[in-house]
């Protein structure tokens, strides 16, 4: 079973499951309106597309074999983890926060983790940059960006 | 065209066009020299600010940095032999035992000149040949010419995944399927929005070149980080340009490198690193120092430079020409200018003709603000290097965010650049090619809608008797075939053999 599933069958599997999902919402797709004169209807060229896909993800689980080199992610996956969440928390809170005031934060956070101790170092780059990204977008780009919280000292 | 050419010109040559497009060519040069980031990453961090230029400015921007690259590439492969581009890959054979023998300043003199001569006579080519090009494919395309065109654009995912094909098909695939969430191009029905209003109008162009370049990137470089030994620069603080004697015997080289550049650049999927290679092994075949390529040869650099540069002007005739990209940054390139409301494929001649041949002029000025901006990028290429890594990745994170935000102003395309970020690192993990998807992303929309159309004109006629009556079809749809399983079986011969030699 083991030598059955390794992870290319796996990843196979699960391109499969995502084709039969689409393909179902194809075959269950009502049309808003119909017009005669097409003689594609929506729902034709991607169920055309579900089906070789499908098809190929099924000749790549035939075909799989155990992957003969991965990297090695056992030195890294905290880090990596760690990151995304970092990553993630900043995407999630900048509408919250504002693009200068998450920036900021951001980047205090990121560089430390990544081994950047020196305190004034890391805050004066951290304050620079998101200086600097609200200044070009906001103010010589007139992009507006959100404001988050610093819209209640507005 | 000669009215064209004179209308781009004055387009082209006002003080903010060229500050934007020497701000290009130095920001292409710098992040091309940083090991692993590479030009499709510099296009994406460019482009949340070309979003409020115009679209002259806009290209003045990316086509410094597309044009600047590759030559940044060749300045690490020559201080730190590491190529800060796969394209710079050969130059680090010669370029970096020269920088050891003390001949940092002449090895980059080499380089540049080299790049310089290679990227403007692609340009060239470009300018004769991409007209010619359009003017055929306007005559001769309907809409099922069209569809064989992109078919043939599509198969080159094949020869992008060399050893993965399979793998390099399904992404192809899952890009073709990505452009198919949303509004359905032709009757403008809802598909595949799973009731989140979000993705009513698709998947936008942003989210997935952000996910899958600098996002997928950034994860990669931390894992990267874990393991990686820090370089010494070698000391160099400018350029030594070869003098007029020096070329004496290096002039033929010079020009056949670059015809095998424009030559390669052309054909969609060979990719730069390898014809860069063949440049270098046909130099070292005919070059009466060949013996010494490996060991600090001017006659390496010239190939692997006037090669490597000339690809740009090569790998843009299709795309521009035809709408075909053959090469991530090139779909990247076309992509981008979806964002500036230039619609590629056949017709952007006719529909924009300021923009293409203000591109040509673009790049040409680029090719030549080269050596400006190296006298920058030299000097200051020990700071560059040693800046820690973090700086770099938190910048690109913040610039990500930024450009992905931007465009369409909803918070939905944050996360959702993120979770395609994820998941392009976790395809680079196990070897998924990641360009085939941008591809079948960028030709999906286009290959629908021409379906479609091809689908009223064929009537009543089967499939078969409809394409068989266009020979220019048929012959297209051929090639693209010969693109697809070509490699698949080139594959299964090497694999097969390998086999019966481990038996034996």
């Amino acid at each position: 079973m083991g030598q059955m599933l390794n992870i290319n069958r796996v990843i196979a599997l699960v391109f499969i499951a995502i084709g039969i999902v689409f393909l179902h919402s194809a075959k269950t797709f009502e049309p808003g309106f119909l017009d005669e004169s097409l003689m594609m209807g929506p729902m034709a060229y991607p169920t055309w597309l579900l089906y070789i896909w499908i098809a190929v993800s099924f000749l790549y689980f035939l075909g799989g074999q155990p992957e003969a080199k991965t990297e090695d992610l056992s030195s890294s996956a905290k880090a990596l983890l760690f990151n995304l969440f970092l990553i993630a928390g900043y995407f999630f809170l900048f509408p919250v926060l504002g693009l200068p005031l998450s920036t900021f934060l951001f980047l205090v956070a990121f560089l430390f983790f990544e081994g950047i101790k020196d305190a004034k170092r890391l805050l004066l780059f951290s304050f620079s940059v998101s200086f600097l990204f609200w200044f070009i977008f906001e103010q010589i780009l007139k992009i507006s960006m959100p404001r988050g919280v610093l819209n209640l000292f507005s | 065209m000669l009215e064209n050419i004179l209308a781009s010109l004055s387009m082209t040559f006002t003080p903010e066009v060229i500050l934007i497009l020497f701000i290009g060519v130095v920001f292409g040069c710098i992040v091309g020299a940083i090991p692993g980031l590479g030009t499709c990453v510099a296009l994406v961090v460019c482009l949340p600010f070309t979003l409020k230029l115009d679209s002259i400015s806009a290209i003045a921007l990316l086509m410094g940095v597309y044009g600047s690259s590759i030559y940044g590439g060749s300045i690490s492969a020559v201080l730190i032999n590491t190529p800060g581009t796969p394209q710079s890959a050969a130059t680090g054979l010669d370029g970096y035992p020269m920088a050891r023998k003390g001949l940092a300043g002449q090895a980059l003199g080499w380089v540049t000149l080299a790049s310089i001569f290679g990227g403007l006579l692609s340009c060239l080519a470009l300018m004769v040949a991409a007209p010619q090009l359009a003017d055929l494919s306007l005559k001769y395309g309907g809409p099922l010419e069209i569809c064989a065109l992109i078919c043939m654009g599509l198969a080159c995912i094949s020869s992008l995944s060399e050893g993965n094909q399979i793998k390099g098909i399904l992404m192809g695939l899952a890009g073709l399927l990505l452009a198919t969430i949303g509004n359905d191009p032709v009757s403008g029905e809802m598909r595949f929005i799973f009731n989140t209003d979000a993705l009513a109008g698709g998947i936008s162009l942003m989210p997935v070149v952000v996910g899958i370049f600098p996002l997928a990137e950034v994860f990669y470089r931390i894992h990267e980080l874990r393991s990686s030994k820090e370089v010494q620069p070698i000391e160099c603080s400018s350029l030594i340009f070869p003098k007029l004697v020096e070329w004496k015997g290096r002039v033929t080289n010079l020009v056949r490198s670059a015809m095998i550049g424009i030559g390669l650049g052309i054909l969609p999927g060979v990719g730069a690193t390898a014809s860069t290679f063949v440049s270098y092994t046909t130099a070292q075949k005919f070059s009466k120092n060949g013996l010494d390529f490996g060991k600090g040869e001017p006659d390496g650099l010239i190939a692997a430079e006037s090669s490597n540069n000339a690809i740009t002007g090569g790998a843009l005739i299709p795309t521009l020409a035809l709408g075909i990209p053959g090469e991530p940054a090139t779909a990247l390139m076309l992509a981008s200018m979806t964002l500036h409301g230039i619609i590629p494929g056949v017709r952007l001649m006719v529909d924009n003709p300021d923009v293409v041949y203000s591109s040509f002029m673009l790049l040409i000025l680029a090719n030549l603000l080269i050596i400006p901006a190296a006298f920058i990028v030299i000097r200051t290429f020990g700071y560059i290097i040693k800046a820690p890594a973090p700086i770099l990745l938190g910048l690109i994170v913040v610039c990500s965010l930024v450009g992905v935000y931007i465009p369409s102003g909803m918070f939905f395309d944050v996360p959702l650049a993120l979770a395609i970020g994820v998941m392009a690192f976790g395809m680079r993990l196990y070897n998924f090619p990641v360009t085939p998807l941008l591809i079948g992303y960028v030709l999906g929309p286009q290959l629908e809608f021409n379906l479609s159309q091809a689908a009223i004109y064929r009537g009543d006629m089967s499939v078969f008797s409809y394409v068989t009556t266009s020979p220019l079809a048929m012959v297209l749809f051929s090639i693209a075939g010969l693109f697809l399983f070509l490699p698949i079986l080139r594959s299964m011969f090497l694999a097969g053999k390998s086999a019966l030699r481990a038996k034996v």
